[in-house]
């Protein structure tokens, strides 16, 4: 069940805006102390289909991701933490900082104040954007009815 | 035979000078950002991103400037661009029922629960050239949406059963099933015929838009009819869920938009089984409806041999529509032509001569400036 808050975490900080996380890193970004286990590097994830969504598995094609692996120092007590970044496209701070963001969410200290201040926000926000995008689709929704024409009559 | 020729690296590099130039056009006109290819012309990258079997737009924006909006061409940079990239692993089998639909529409039911969305559509337009779009848009006449005010569209919530699930629990139609073992691969193995369900949906979903619509279209018109409907066309967004080795669990790692087709066809009668439906699959990267349809109709087409249907149309020909379909490799050896062959043609030249001077005692000589 821990993996699920982390993944969820994860979630909301790859769909997240730059922005949104460079805003929030640069608040405390000087006090943080990490190194790269793995710099952030291009690479394609293949991605699979199947037929008719429960069918046969085939390879669709491939989607560009930044992945990008961080060690961070605990502050205070504790011990080190690793957070991993996978991101859509190729965007290298992007990747960094959704893999500083996911090892300073493993740290006690972090994981509370954060969770509050950024991964919340970041869910309501992609919460409102689906809810818009359906409402705008939702304009678009159709009655068709089928006429009968009277050439029988 | 083709022989290897030296030389012309000064007009080469003068031609591709040329080339530049040509690609900026004229320079009192503003140039035209990657940004805006991506924006403003996303029909074009998702073909690019479709055909190239790569899903980044930004790449196949760029892709498009660089080949001056000849898309084939801009297909071909991304199929070379992804050659240089390590492959980080595979997805979990993308899910379109939990699609976050922007369109869904069924020619088979009316009323089909989920309903149905139009989304941003070319149907139903009239097709004539909008001369306000040549304005810049301070000048163009406001076009909001009026609110969807009735009870049933504010029920619409994002995401839909799929239609051709009904016709399965009625027993109609028998469900997709397949091995859950890992597909094949084009891009690592080459392809060998009789192809599995796998290869040659992989094939289809990276092949050339113009061939899938025509082999569709031939089947329509009689060349191995398979009497398809629309059971559900849908386009939308599709979260990608990947499991990294190092973490074990999957993670999300952005969504794609998809579109995707499945065909309801001609009934079937197997030994001791009552008659069902069949059906055509077609799932292709962006707003690629032609190319989803289509490619459905090709599927169903070459699963001929599985219902027992006599092959009466190149669409049902695996080794006529899978050896065909990749309009890079198609180009390139259809484009190869143009590369100078002196060599072969002196061959065939002497040839020619020797077997008229055999029968036709002191013809003319047909290249007098040899």
């Amino acid at each position: 069940m821990l993996h699920d808050v982390r993944k969820r975490r994860m979630a909301a900080l790859v769909l997240a805006d730059e922005t949104v996380l460079e805003a929030e890193a640069a608040k405390f970004f000087d006090s943080l102390s990490y190194t790269f286990l793995r710099r952030p590097e291009a690479g394609l994830v293949v991605l699979e289909g199947r037929a008719g969504n429960s069918g046969q598995r085939f390879n669709l094609g491939e989607m560009l991701v930044t992945r990008c692996v961080v060690r961070l120092e605990p502050q205070g007590n504790g011990t080190a933490t690793e957070g991993y970044a996978f991101v859509h496209g190729n965007r290298p701070r992007h990747a960094e900082l959704v893999a500083l963001f996911d090892a300073l969410l493993q740290q006690e200290a972090w994981a509370k104040p954060l969770t509050r201040s950024l991964i919340e926000p970041l869910v309501a926000r992609r919460e409102e954007q689906l809810r818009k995008r359906a409402e705008e689709t939702a304009a678009t929704r159709v009655d068709f009815f089928t006429l009968v024409r009277g050439e029988d009559e | 035979m083709y022989v290897a020729v030296k030389g012309g690296e000064k007009a080469i590099r003068n031609a591709h000078r040329l080339l530049a130039e040509k690609r900026r056009g004229d320079t009192s006109v503003p140039e035209v950002g990657v940004d805006q290819i991506r924006e403003q012309l996303s029909l074009a990258v998702d073909r690019v991103m479709a055909e190239g079997s790569l899903y980044d737009r930004d790449l196949a924006a760029l892709a498009i400037k660089q080949a001056r909006g000849d898309l084939v061409e801009a297909i071909f940079l991304l199929r070379a661009y992804r050659t240089t990239l390590p492959r980080v692993g595979t997805s979990q089998p993308l899910d379109t029922a939990a699609m976050h639909v922007r369109r869904r529409i069924s020619a088979t039911y009316k009323d089909v629960p989920g309903g149905q969305v139009l989304g941003p559509t070319f149907d139903y337009t009239h097709r004539l050239l909008d001369a306000d779009l040549s304005l810049p848009a301070e000048h163009q006449p406001e076009t909001r949406s009026e609110t969807a005010q009735d009870e049933k569209a504010s029920s619409f919530t994002g995401t839909c059963p799929k239609v051709l699930s009904f016709l399965e629990k009625e027993g109609l139609l028998p469900p997709e099933e397949g091995a859950d073992s890992p597909p094949g691969d084009l891009t690592r193995q080459a392809l060998e015929l009789p192809a599995g369900r796998d290869i040659r949906l992989q094939n289809l979903a990276r092949a050339d838009e113009g061939l899938l619509l025509a082999l569709a279209y031939s089947t329509q018109r009689g060349f191995g009819s398979t009497h398809p409907f629309a059971g559900e066309i849908r386009m939308g967004e599709v979260e990608v869920f990947f499991t990294p080795e190092e973490l074990g669990f999957p993670v999300l790692v952005g969504e794609v938009t998809l579109t995707e087709c499945e065909s309801v066809n001609n009934l079937t009668a197997a030994k001791g089984q009552p008659v069902s439906f069949t059906r055509g699959y077609g799932l292709a990267f962006g707003e690629s409806e032609r190319k989803a349809i289509s490619m459905a109709l090709v599927d169903r087409a070459l699963r001929a041999g599985e219902f027992d249907e006599e092959e009466r149309g190149p669409a049902q020909n695996a080794e006529f529509v899978l050896y065909h379909s990749d309009n890079v490799e198609a180009s390139g050896f259809v484009q190869h032509l143009k590369l100078p062959h002196y060599v072969d043609f002196q061959a065939d030249l002497a040839l020619v001569r020797a077997l008229r001077g055999k029968t036709d005692m002191g013809g003319n000589d047909a290249c007098p400036d040899k």
